[in-house]
């Protein structure tokens, strides 16, 4: 019985523990494959916000903006890959965009946003769980030709705050996200 | 005279092991791995490197506090328990210029060694890449490498570093924040 017990407690404490490293088993998280040759580059920017991370930036925000605190504490990981697009990689960048799309429309994400203009991409994919809350959303894309970017949001995302975290983390584009989603909802 | 040479022989070692004089394998490993991936225009000359572990921190921590300068060193040092670093000058001819770059082994070898990627930032001449491990979900040490034109400095620091790292971010912001001061 005491074994048993242990046992259950040592469940117990694990289970917080696992959820909050394992995002790679979220639903919301995308493998985006290997990224390596394409960011072998002069200008390249990765950036990998976990856990705690995001809870200090969350205790960091609370006083200036408690929404956007609130929508920090719900998340799990921010990633986001940015790099120069040159002449060289220009063509794997697209088929990448290409790929990863394709990927995300089979696997049932919503495509939130497309631009397709001749020196501009961009497609912003939304993954919905339970409840219609919203638990991960991608951006590819590119501007002027120049710098491609690469994000992964992951965890409950509140789609209204959308526009604050891309102001905190000048991540492009997620503003219109938050435009559609209020406009899907009038 | 024997049991004293003995005692003193222990002393010495004791001393040696627990103030962490010695830079790691790890350590040793990532500067390693930085040279041997070197571009061939580009060489290193070590500047400084040492380690401090937790007998020379307390050594620091009691000059600190009796020097009664900066009561926030000293809440940082308390909670620090190792420090190693390495500062190199780096020499190179006129077409190794631009040219530095952390290999992706050191990145392999962090992460076999439970550490994280945070930032990874690279622009012509200069590299940076910051590292936290975490350890029951608390931050236990990290890496920053930061490998310029003329200058690689690899900094290990051990301990409890939430405080620290609450505070930079209070204070720095997060990459990409508007706000962010370096």
């Amino acid at each position: 019985m005491k074994k048993l017990t242990i046992v259950f407690m040592l469940f117990i404490f694990c289970i917080p523990f696992v959820s909050a490293q394992d995002y790679t088993k979220h639903p919301g998280y995308v493998d985006f494959g290997d990224l390596d040759e394409l960011q072998d580059v002069e200008e390249t920017v990765e950036v990998f916000i976990r856990g705690p991370l995001l809870r200090f930036v969350s205790k960091a925000t609370r006083n200036e903006d408690p929404n956007l605190a609130d929508l920090l504490d719900g998340l799990l990981l921010i990633r986001v890959h940015a790099f120069e697009v040159t002449p060289d990689n220009e063509k794997k960048v697209n088929n990448l965009i290409k790929d990863i799309s394709n990927k995300l429309e089979g696997k049932k994400w919503e495509r939130m946003v497309r631009v397709r203009k001749r020196d501009e991409k961009a497609e912003i994919f939304t993954q919905f769980g339970k409840n219609d809350e919203l638990t991960g959303l991608v951006v590819l894309g590119y501007e002027d030709r120049d710098e491609a970017v690469f994000v992964n949001i992951v965890g409950r995302i509140d789609p209204e705050q959308l526009g604050k975290l891309s102001g905190k983390f000048n991540i492009p584009s997620l503003d219109s996200v938050e435009i559609e989603y209020k406009n899907k909802k009038e | 005279m024997r049991y004293k040479i003995f005692l003193l022989t222990m002393i010495s070692a004791l001393f040696i092991s627990s103030s962490g004089c010695i830079p790691t394998r790890d350590f040793e490993f990532i500067e390693d791995a930085i040279r041997s991936d070197l571009h061939s225009d580009i060489h290193l000359k070590t500047n400084f490197k040492f380690s401090f572990g937790p007998v020379s921190i307390s050594t620091i921590r009691l000059f600190v506090d009796l020097a009664d300068a900066d009561n926030e060193a000293e809440m940082y040092l308390k909670e620090i328990k190792r420090v190693q670093i390495g500062v190199y000058e780096v020499r190179h001819n006129r077409f190794g210029k631009g040219r530095v770059r952390i290999p992706l082994k050191v990145r392999d070898k962090l992460e076999e060694m439970d550490y994280e990627l945070f930032i990874n930032a690279r622009e012509r001449g200069e590299h940076v890449n910051l590292y936290f491990k975490e350890l029951n979900r608390y931050f236990s040490s990290l890496y920053i490498i930061v490998f310029e034109d003329d200058e690689l400095v690899i900094l290990e620091v051990r301990g409890n570093l939430e405080n620290m790292i609450e505070k930079a971010i209070q204070e720095h912001g997060v990459p990409g924040d508007p706000k962010m001061k370096i």
